[in-house]
């Protein structure tokens, strides 16, 4: 069938736009303003908490930064700033944070893109054969097993994989940032609760939709199982999922906290543990931001797919409907329909 | 395998029965059916619901749900026992031999692939694929089945048509594989009665050109009457009566067609004109018009255009027409819970469309509303008698022990015993549950009741004893009631004057008789001619 753009279309896109653009510009102001009201003093922390210095040393010091300015100056100038891409320095190294979060994001892309696409092949799978089975006590069996796996801690999992491939059979790395091989277990420690979480989402959505009235319409047809599941449920189900699949990406950030310092891999998570512990404020707040930015990211990629798989997010056109027209039914009735 | 089915083959079904296991019990769906089929024939199946008659239906297209199963009996096509079939030997029948149109168009399409689509499958699984005329002939396919402009129409999602284009769809998918029987489960009764009038022409039509044998499924005796060859009677799984359509019409034998013969309500109006009483409501260009932001369609909708009408004391006005008309947002806002953008409500001498919500309170309780759907207006999470106080709970009306007192006596006026009134909704029938809102609406002693469609969702049977009901309480209590329909028979039976709406407007309105007798609208004329059972019976 022809292919038409929506009306719709372009208002939709454009409103998506301007929240992704709202979401990552509050995170970058709440966390500003979280941090400006915490009781740790950022001087106090720069010189380190041993040394000692006079009240006139922090004073210059703070005019040098240009924490003595009123805090609405102060956050004018790092939103200017942070538009450029200057986002400043890490207290511990120096180093400008910008600089570090490019540093470790692929570590951690690597690692978030393999624990979601393991998670996505597994967690698909036990959906579609959940779905698929005929007998309920299979089907109940595949469901269960998804709930089980979302409740194990994720730094448990990767220790007892820790113990049983690296240090017993000896396949894979327990540590490390470098090659495919010291990618595969932290990807699987992430991947088996994401695996779940889809398996739950999608293997209910499909039974849902191969009980809804439009899957008996196409049984009707002579369509098989394997083809209604294709055909019609798979796509009425892939739209919760979807959502979720935006949330996932949230959870992973948080989940590359545990693993990064459980496997000793360099990346956001491991950068984040680190930032925290030392009170790197500028640090912190790019790593929020980061966080905001790929929030921001997946949602507005979820909500653009959204349309493809359901047309009935965009605006509704009014609906066909048949005219009345009661002269001319009188004047012609219907031939062979027997009034 | 046997594709083709030979053109006098025949579906017959000996001695079926089929139950449900449902928590560990057994209830029996069918209790030994026996019906044959005859090439090219229409046979209406028709019953309440719960009689097992979509359960057969189901049965015969090998759709039953996997907690029914088949205890006995026989289903036969051509020979083959259908009942004994694997899932992968029925899907050479599904289809090819037997087609199948759903109940409720609403949901019966995939709602995310265009229409067309979702025929060329119809196609497609029977037949090898040949993209070169499969375009053409889901179009041919779309006009048989009644759409205009298929071309337009097969590149369209569920959601843009409406229910009559959704069911036309759905009979072109029925039709597309050329089966020799067709099951029609309901096919109409999620519809209004002109649309119903058009898809049951061409489902008829179709199975007539075509040769096709049709089952329908149906609670209506008079779209039966209409449509059907043959005519069986169901009622508690079993077949209490079969025969040729005019002979069971005109002489029915067992006292439970008689019944439903008696309870299909007659296109001729039962109220004789009476002297004109005081007016309560007077409604003056009443007008409702919404905004639609975005799209084509974007602008200012009327939905209703400058709407006038009375209603008398102890009277009933009904409004009449078909979905889209405007006549619910009317009769919301007669009850205030819509604005009205312009006009006036004058209710017993006040002005009402000015009010606020403080101003508005003692009418609240002098107008009451009875909504479509008993299934969904009763929260389920109360019981009946907090359902039928809880009027009385909003005005402070009275003690606990008075109002206790008060939900006895309306379920007593309701017709409904005292023992319900500790149970929940979902625990009652659909007429149980709309004498139930009914008791609701009276509990404040109103002045005005408004019905919005109250028996569209029941069967015949119960359709009328509510209507019976409605007639009682108000002889009884002197009500007004504002009866909102899009079926002219229903009307009949309750109204006094009646007035027809069309895209927002009020095209005709006058005595109920007069109306019915005398049309001086085609659109009215063309409403009175869509009621079906007025035809004479086909016969044999």
């Amino acid at each position: 069938m022809t292919a038409r753009l929506p009306p719709g279309l372009p208002r939709y896109l454009v409103r998506r736009l301007c929240q992704a653009v709202f979401v990552i510009w509050a995170a970058f102001t709440v966390t500003s303003l979280l941090l400006y009201l915490l009781p740790s003093d950022p001087v106090q922390i720069m010189i380190g908490p041993q040394a000692h210095a006079s009240p006139g040393q922090l004073a210059r010091l703070r005019h040098e930064y240009g924490l003595d300015r009123p805090v609405v100056t102060q956050y004018v100038t790092q939103l200017g700033r942070a538009l450029h891409g200057d986002l400043g320095q890490s207290i511990q190294s120096g180093v400008p944070v910008i600089t570090e979060l490019f540093r470790a994001l692929p570590h951690t892309l690597a690692l978030a893109g393999a624990s979601l696409g393991l998670g996505a092949m597994l967690g698909g799978s036990v959906a579609w054969s959940a779905a698929y089975a005929s007998s309920p006590r299979l089907r109940a069996a595949l469901l269960a097993v998804p709930s089980l796996f979302i409740s194990v801690p994720t730094f448990w999992l990767g220790l007892m994989l820790m113990e049983l491939f690296s240090f017993t059979f000896r396949a894979f790395p327990a540590s490390g940032g470098t090659g495919f091989a010291s990618l595969v277990l932290p990807a699987v420690t992430l991947a088996i609760p994401s695996a779940a979480f889809i398996a739950q989402t999608l293997g209910s959505e499909l039974i849902k939709a191969m009980g809804e009235p439009y899957a008996d319409t196409a049984r009707a047809k002579g369509a098989s199982r394997s083809r209604v599941l294709r055909g019609h449920a798979l796509r009425n189900a892939v739209m919760p999922t979807l959502t979720m699949l935006g949330l996932l990406v949230g959870w992973q950030l948080s989940g590359s906290v545990v693993v990064e310092t459980v496997f000793a891999r360099d990346g956001i998570g491991r950068l984040t543990e680190a930032a925290v512990r030392t009170q790197d404020i500028p640090m912190v707040q790019g790593l929020v931001l980061l966080a905001a930015v790929c929030l921001a990211l997946v949602n507005l990629a979820v909500d653009l797919v959204y349309p493809l798989a359901d047309p009935r997010v965009l605006v509704r056109r009014p609906a066909v409907r048949s005219r009345q027209r009661p002269s001319a039914r009188a004047a012609a009735p219907a031939p062979g329909g027997g009034r | 395998m046997n594709t083709s089915t030979s053109p006098s083959a025949t579906l017959t079904v000996t001695d079926l029965r089929i139950s449900y296991r449902i928590a560990g019990h057994r209830v029996d769906a069918v209790n030994g059916v026996s019906l044959e089929v005859n090439p090219g024939e229409i046979i209406a199946i028709v019953g309440e619901s719960g009689s097992g008659k979509s359960t057969l239906a189901h049965a015969l297209t090998g759709l039953l749900p996997g907690t029914a199963e088949v205890s006995g009996g026989r289903i036969e096509l051509d020979g083959a026992r259908l009942d004994r079939f694997s899932e992968r030997q029925w899907r050479h029948v599904r289809g090819a031999r037997i087609g199948f149109i759903p109940q409720d168009p609403g949901v019966a399409l995939n709602p995310v692939q265009r229409v067309g689509k979702q025929v060329a499958e119809a196609l497609r699984i029977h037949r090898p694929s040949d993209p070169d005329t499969e375009r053409a002939t889901v179009l041919a396919n779309l006009e048989r089945a009644g759409i205009p402009d298929p071309g337009r129409i097969a590149d369209r999602y569920p959601h843009e048509l409406s229910g009559g284009y959704r069911q036309r769809v759905l009979t072109a998918i029925a039709f597309a594989a050329g089966p020799r029987f067709i099951v029609a489960d309901e096919p109409t009764s999620a519809l209004d009665v002109v649309v119903q009038q058009r898809v049951l022409d061409r489902i008829e039509r179709l199975a007539r050109s075509s040769g096709t044998a049709v089952v329908m499924i149906t609670h209506d005796l008079a779209v039966a009457g209409d449509r059907a060859d043959r005519i069986a009677v169901m009622h508690g799984g079993r077949i209490v009566e079969q025969g040729p359509a005019g002979q069971l019409l005109s002489a029915p034998r067992h006292e439970y067609s008689q019944l439903l013969l008696a309870s299909v309500p007659r296109l001729v109006a039962v109220r004789e004109q009476g002297p004109p009483t005081q007016p309560l409501l007077s409604v003056d260009r009443l007008s409702k018009v919404y905004t639609v932001r975005g799209g084509p369609g974007a602008g200012s909708l009327r939905a209703v255009d400058e709407v006038s009408f009375g209603i008398e004391r102890g009277r009933t006005l009904a409004l009449v027409g078909e979905s889209g008309s405007g006549k619910s947002t009317t009769a919301r806002l007669v009850t205030r819970l819509a604005d009205p953008t312009s006009g006036t409500i004058r209710f017993d001498g006040v002005a009402l469309e000015g009010l606020g919500a403080r101003a508005l309170r003692p009418f609240r309780r002098r107008i009451q509303l009875v909504a479509q759907n008993p299934y969904t207006a009763l929260d389920p999470l109360m019981t009946i008698r907090q359902i039928v106080a809880e009027p009385l709970h909003a005005f402070r009306d009275g003690t606990r022990r008075s109002r206790t007192a008060r939900v006895r006596e309306l379920l007593d006026q309701v017709a409904l015993p005292a023992t319900v009134a500790d149970r929940k909704p979902k625990e009652l029938s659909g007429g149980q549950r709309q004498r139930v809102a009914i008791a609701r609406a009276l509990a404040l002693r109103p002045d005005l009741v408004v019905f919005d469609e109250p028996v569209s969702a029941l069967d015949v049977v119960i359709q009328a004893q509510i209507l019976r009901l409605m007639a009682e309480l108000q002889e009884e209590f002197a009500l007004s009631y504002l009866f909102i329909s899009h079926d002219l028979a229903v009307v009949s039976q309750i109204s006094d004057t009646v007035a027809v709406m069309r895209e927002g407007a009020i095209v005709e309105q006058g005595p109920t008789a007069e109306v019915l007798a005398r049309p001086r609208d085609p659109y009215t004329a063309s409403l009175l001619d869509a009621v079906p059972g007025k035809g004479p019976a086909r016969t044999g």
